[in-house]
């Protein structure tokens, strides 16, 4: 299986994105997925995009209607929250896995 | 763990009875600032951030806020942490659309680092066990600190 890339995107880059990517990571390999993940902060996915090139973007932050269109989008919000965590991972790992 | 964090007494207030959001925001603000943790520029930058970064956060009984800002905004790290007589609304993370309630706010005044993130990660284990919320809302100031710290130093 291939290593699937994950980008986090909050506010400023060091808070909830951080929290989320820890989160994500673990419950992905868990799900048993190869997962990389960086953070970043919302004014950076773009060019982050260009060069990390994620299969997925999962935000705890809201992104403009226009930003990331070229890869999925996923709300990351329970992975901060706790409720419905599992539920994501999911949601996620399912998405992963139909791209492989 | 990050042996260099401990929750100040003087950062916690009980009980507070504010009108809204941006009044609670300037209160930890002014009590960050006045304690040395942030610079004059913190308030502002908060402020600012929340309207477009809203921090709100879903929970079952008491929903949580954590307005933050960037790192040169800060001394040194330190959580403003209150609970609100009355509930001011935020708007959920990621979904300004969606007002919620909260109860509890914990302003966060971060720095960049590795220690940040260790102490972000068990801040959200706090906001993740409604039981603690519970009682960090119904404590005083020094309950709250104890509370705090004992479960910031596990690990």
């Amino acid at each position: 299986m291939r290593t699937f890339k994950v980008l986090t995107v909050c506010g400023t880059g060091i808070a909830t994105s951080t929290v989320a990517s820890e989160k994500c990571k673990e419950m992905l390999l868990d799900r048993g997925l190869n997962i990389e993940v960086i953070e970043c902060k919302a004014t950076e996915v773009e060019s982050k995009i260009l060069v990390y090139r994620p299969d997925v973007i999962v935000h705890t932050t809201i992104l403009g209607e226009d930003v990331g269109n070229t890869v999925k989008k996923i709300r990351g919000l329970a992975f901060v929250t706790g409720v419905g965590m599992d539920k994501l991972a999911d949601e996620i790992a399912d998405y992963l896995k139909s791209v492989e | 763990m990050h042996k260099g964090f401990v929750l100040a007494e003087e950062v916690v207030r009980v009980q507070v009875d504010v009108p809204d959001r941006e009044a609670i925001i300037s209160l930890l603000a002014d009590v960050l600032e006045k304690e040395g943790y942030v610079k004059g520029t913190y308030k502002e930058a908060v402020l600012a951030r929340e309207e477009v970064f809203s921090t709100g956060l879903p929970l079952q009984e008491y929903c949580v806020a954590i307005p933050h800002t960037d790192a040169i905004h800060v001394n040194k790290p330190m959580i403003g942490v209150a609970t609100l007589k009355n509930p001011v609304q935020f708007a959920e993370m990621g979904n300004p659309e969606e007002l919620l309630d909260v109860k509890l706010v914990f302003m966060l005044a971060m720095q960049d680092g590795r220690d940040q993130i260790k102490l972000l990660t068990q801040m959200m284990k706090i906001v993740q066990d409604q039981e603690l919320l519970n009682r960090i809302y119904q404590a005083d100031q020094k309950e709250i600190v104890e509370l705090i710290n004992q479960k910031l130093c596990m690990e």
